[in-house]
């Protein structure tokens, strides 16, 4: 009797322990930048350290780092700021040093209904000078939902845009007259680039990328240039996939999610010359954005990705080795809030921007760096 | 005595045009989707759709959030939808003494787009009810509602009568 109680009493002791240092494990801290931002979309940081952020309402602005005070941008272009739409993804050109460029996607509302329409101009003393259109999607409907919306410049300077599928019109992410539920590729001038992939259909748009996708809001790429992307699935089926040019992802013909009403959209979760995703989310966590960390500052992180998620509120760590993900640690659930974007510094922080649909003006800044810095 | 075999009846067709309707409106949604991917080269079996089908009437029970945050499922949506304008088309006919056959007919259809209208305001032009994106999607939808509201007329018809048959006898 002596032993067992003895034995229980380690037992306690040894886990009592571990809890408390388990508790105390965090490498990391958070720090909140700034709170009062109104629905925060995408950041992006400029050479000088300060930050641009857009907020769905329509508003860019300039994150000053040592005033810690945000100054807006003016002569933004005016968006379509309702439901889902509104200012979104906010992109430097990779030879900003040079030019000053920066890239914005947004909702607009045309006589054909409303779509995503993407600009560039010159950042110049919190001005934007020399707007210019260089892409309007061929996706006009009467919601305001599943945009897509995301930037990204690949290593050849060329853009890749995000468009989503509209919602009300998921079936033409299978067509390729039009862009719902496509990535495309264009110049960095809105031009179409003589390499993008060649479809077999006559009426196949010129700067489809790959289709077959729902609302894409995550576009990353690694060190070697592989393109990932992510998409919000319906209820359940939330994917990420590896992006090749000229591609189909399936949707809505296979996917691993249901309908908002409990019906299937599809019996097929797999289907011969249709992608598969290297991983997949059911029940939905709502995927938001994403980023790959290479900073020096988390060595444990090196080469991870980030993606933010909205429904469960956290950062979802995934280690990624030859295409098949490793690992998924789910990561600053005490944030409790929606997490819109995350992105990887220059300096090698986490920069995570939260929203909330709720209460005007709570989106906030905040930043992850290590504990003992 | 009468007032109670009207109540009865009138909840007996209710309930069973409820599960028809409802019934109907999941099968054409199936349909619709089923039909788009044979479209697109799918081996659709037999059993794929009647698989396809349980789901769906399984599905119905899952609950949707609203935009109160209240989460309620598509057989509610249809029987609350029906509810209001069984009740609405009883009370007038009690003042402008319509054709019942019709007005029921009508009330079911009226009933049945509302739900898109409602969803359609609540989300910001998103349609729930993927079969009804396209016109003809809509009037079929519209027509279950339509027929749903006439079997319930008849068959509160037919419970009255069933009722004062017991009665008699």
């Amino acid at each position: 009797m002596k032993k067992i109680i003895k034995y229980l009493l380690i037992s306690i002791i040894y886990f009592s322990l571990s809890y408390s240092v388990n508790a105390n494990d965090k490498i990391y801290k958070l720090e909140i930048l700034y709170e009062g931002l109104d629905m925060p979309w995408d950041i992006d940081f400029l050479p000088n350290g300060d930050f641009l952020v857009s907020e769905l309402t329509g508003k860019l602005k300039i994150y000053n780092s040592s005033l810690e005070k945000f100054i807006t941008v003016s002569n933004v272009p005016s968006v379509l700021a309702r439901s889902q739409g509104g200012l979104s993804d906010v992109e430097l050109h990779p030879d900003f040093e040079l030019n000053n460029l920066i890239y914005i996607s947004y909702s607009i509302k045309t006589e054909e209904g409303n779509t995503l329409r993407v600009s560039r101009a010159k950042l110049h003393q919190n001005t934007l000078i020399d707007v210019e259109t260089i892409h309007t999607a061929k996706a006009f409907r009467k919601t305001s939902a599943h945009y897509g919306a995301r930037l990204l410049f690949l290593n050849d300077k060329t853009l890749l845009i995000s468009s989503g599928d509209g919602f009300n019109h998921r079936e033409k992410a299978q067509e390729l007259d039009n862009h719902f539920g496509k990535i495309l590729r264009i110049n960095d001038d809105g031009s179409i680039p003589s390499d993008n992939p060649i479809f077999s259909e006559d009426r196949a748009l010129k700067d489809i990328f790959t289709y077959g996708h729902r609302n894409q809001q995550g576009l990353a790429k690694d060190i070697n240039g592989v393109i990932y992307s992510h998409e919000h699935g319906p209820k359940g089926g939330d994917e990420l996939n590896i992006i090749n040019p000229g591609l189909n992802y399936g949707w809505p013909a296979i996917t691993y999610g249901i309908d908002y009403n409990g019906s299937i959209i599809s019996p097929f979760k797999k289907k011969e010359g249709m992608e598969q995703p290297i991983k997949y989310w059911t029940p939905s966590i709502a995927l938001s954005d994403m980023t790959f960390y290479y900073g020096d500052l988390f060595p444990e992180w090196y080469g991870n990705l980030f993606i933010s998620a909205l429904a469960s509120g956290d950062v979802r760590r995934l280690a990624i080795k030859d295409n098949i993900v490793l690992s998924e640690e789910i990561m600053f659930k005490e944030i409790n809030s929606r997490i819109r974007s995350i992105k990887s510094s220059k300096s090698g922080d986490l920069i995570i921007l939260t929203e909330s649909r709720e209460k005007k003006n709570s989106g906030k800044i905040i930043r992850v760096s290590p504990k003992n810095l | 005595m009468h007032s109670i075999k009207l109540f009865f009846s009138l909840l007996l067709a209710f309930i069973f045009s409820s599960i028809l309707i409802s019934v109907f409106i999941l099968f054409q949604n199936t349909i619709w989707n089923i039909f788009w991917l044979k479209t697109q080269g799918f081996d659709i079996s037999f059993f794929v759709l009647v698989d396809s089908f349980l789901h769906d009437l399984r599905g119905g029970l899952s609950p949707i959030l609203m935009q109160w945050g209240i989460p309620i499922n598509m057989y509610s949506i249809i029987s609350i939808a029906l509810f209001f304008g069984y009740f609405l088309t009883f009370i007038i006919r009690f003042i402008v003494p319509v054709n019942s056959m019709f007005s029921f007919g009508f009330a079911g259809l009226v009933s049945v787009y509302g739900i898109i209208f409602y969803t359609k305001i609540t989300f910001d032009e998103i349609v729930l009810i993927s079969s009804v994106r396209e016109l003809m999607g809509l009037l079929i939808f519209c027509l279950i509602g339509f027929i749903g509201g006439i079997f319930f007329n008849q068959l509160k018809e037919f419970f009255l009568k069933v009722f004062t048959y017991e009665k008699n006898n």
